[in-house]
């Protein structure tokens, strides 16, 4: 069995390719014809064509299909895509809190969106406004957003359960749809950046590994929202922070403002 | 691309995007996690996307996510070398010529072994595959031709033991 050249095994690669003209692949295939290892080597080649696993398919298209004006945010692991959620709503009640000496009835409005509270939401609730400091101008404008069915009568905590068992293992009663139907406006006239401690993530009893692919998980399921919410010319740029410790950043940037969610595992 | 192009899209291409990153990545949920943001950037981008290029914008996102894995499994893995060294493989997951070409392929070079499934999986063109994965079309045929020597000595040797 003689070594075949390089020259030949192209020739042969192209042959099998479809990149010869006819001529070519007349002249190429009677070379073949008359030598054995030139025929081994044409039978290994061809032997390297990859044939599509036809029996290997996506399983979880439910979590990519879109339903208009329905956010589809419970994914796979609805843990973590309630985390996202409890992230970013947090980031609402927190700009809101009375530490900007925003009226009280603020809070309370965006608390009445909870579940456990939804049935008394008002039918329309109105904009309501955050305090427009020199440093910040927050508006955040909860629609009022009918509650399925199943959780009509749901009473459980909101928005963080205090043991991480009962997070793991009971999905938080977060709806898609109050993050869905809550524009979130905000501005940071001087470059104040808002930022946002997600504790329950970064404590969670679970390996390296886990909280890796929890980052992801977490960054995914907020990009996922984030194009639900279908801000005006958004464009979201995210980082994973080099460590040992998984560390996920996240900004939002319009083009008329600029909003900075940082989401930190 | 409207919702409903949207939902179509999902159906007709999630498949052989999952595929196209299993293949690559060895990794259920890193695949998934592909899949998952090359439609949250194609839903992002929708209206700037033409409907009849969805297919191969996705496998560009698909491709450059995969990149941007690689680049933390080889940060990960050069901080933890022990643990690529610990990983041996049996013998006998690898029976069959089918077993030996998959064994092949992972151990070829992450570049040639995504040129090679996307023309053998997806057909591409080497021009396809050079705008998929920002190459030219030589470098493409170079990379395929190299990932087929290397499997074509898999195939070989294995004869050879046979």
């Amino acid at each position: 069995m003689k070594e075949i050249s390089e020259a030949w095994q192209m020739r042969i690669f192209d042959l099998l390719e479809g990149n010869l003209s006819e001529g070519e692949k007349a002249t190429v295939l009677a070379e073949i014809g008359k030598d054995p290892d030139l025929q081994r080597e044409y039978r290994l080649m061809a032997q390297t064509y990859l044939k599509p696993e036809e029996q290997i398919i996506f399983t979880r298209k439910e979590d990519l299909y879109r339903k208009p004006g329905l956010l589809v945010f419970w994914s796979g692991n609805r843990a973590y895509a309630a985390a996202a959620a409890v992230a970013l709503l947090l980031a609402g009640t927190w700009m809101l809190w009375p530490q900007n000496n925003q009226p009280e009835d603020a809070v309370r409005m965006v608390q009445s969106h909870t579940p456990a509270n939804a049935e008394k939401a008002p039918a329309n609730v109105p904009a309501i406004a955050g305090s427009a400091t020199t440093q910040q101008k927050i508006a955040i404008i909860p629609k009022a957003t009918p509650v399925p069915d199943e959780f009509q009568n749901d009473k459980r905590e909101f928005p963080v359960p205090e043991n991480h068992d009962t997070f793991r293992g009971d999905p938080l009663p977060v709806f898609a749809g109050n993050i869905a139907e809550t524009t979130v406006i905000t501005g940071t006239d001087s470059g104040y950046a808002p930022e946002i401690i997600v504790t329950e993530l970064g404590n969670l009893p679970v390996s390296q590994g886990k909280k890796r692919s929890l980052t992801y998980r977490l960054l995914n399921s907020s990009r996922k929202m984030l194009a639900n919410l279908q801000f005006p010319d958004v464009s979201l740029k995210a980082t994973r922070k080099k460590g040992i410790l998984p560390h996920v950043e996240m900004s939002i940037t319009t083009k008329d403002e600029q909003v900075i969610a940082t989401l930190i595992e | 691309m409207n919702t409903e192009q949207f939902n179509q899209c999902v159906d007709m291409h999630s498949d052989a995007l999952y595929r196209f990153a299993l293949k690559n990545l060895k990794d259920e949920d890193e695949a998934r996690e592909i899949v998952q943001i090359s439609f949250e950037k194609l839903w992002i981008r929708r209206q700037e996307v033409d409907y009849e290029r969805v297919r191969s914008y996705l496998f560009t996102t698909g491709y450059h996510a995969m990149v941007d894995f690689w680049r933390r499994q080889k940060r990960s893995s050069e901080m933890t070398p022990e643990l690529e060294n610990t990983v041996s493989t049996p013998a006998q997951e690898y029976k069959g010529l089918k077993g030996i070409i998959e064994k092949a392929l992972k151990q070829l070079p992450d570049v040639q072994k995504s040129v090679l499934l996307l023309r053998d999986y997806e057909g591409y063109s080497y021009e396809e595959i050079g705008e998929i994965t920002g190459l030219n079309e030589s470098q493409v045929k170079v990379y395929i031709f190299r990932a087929r020597q290397t499997l074509k000595q898999v195939i070989g040797n294995l004869e050879a033991v046979l």
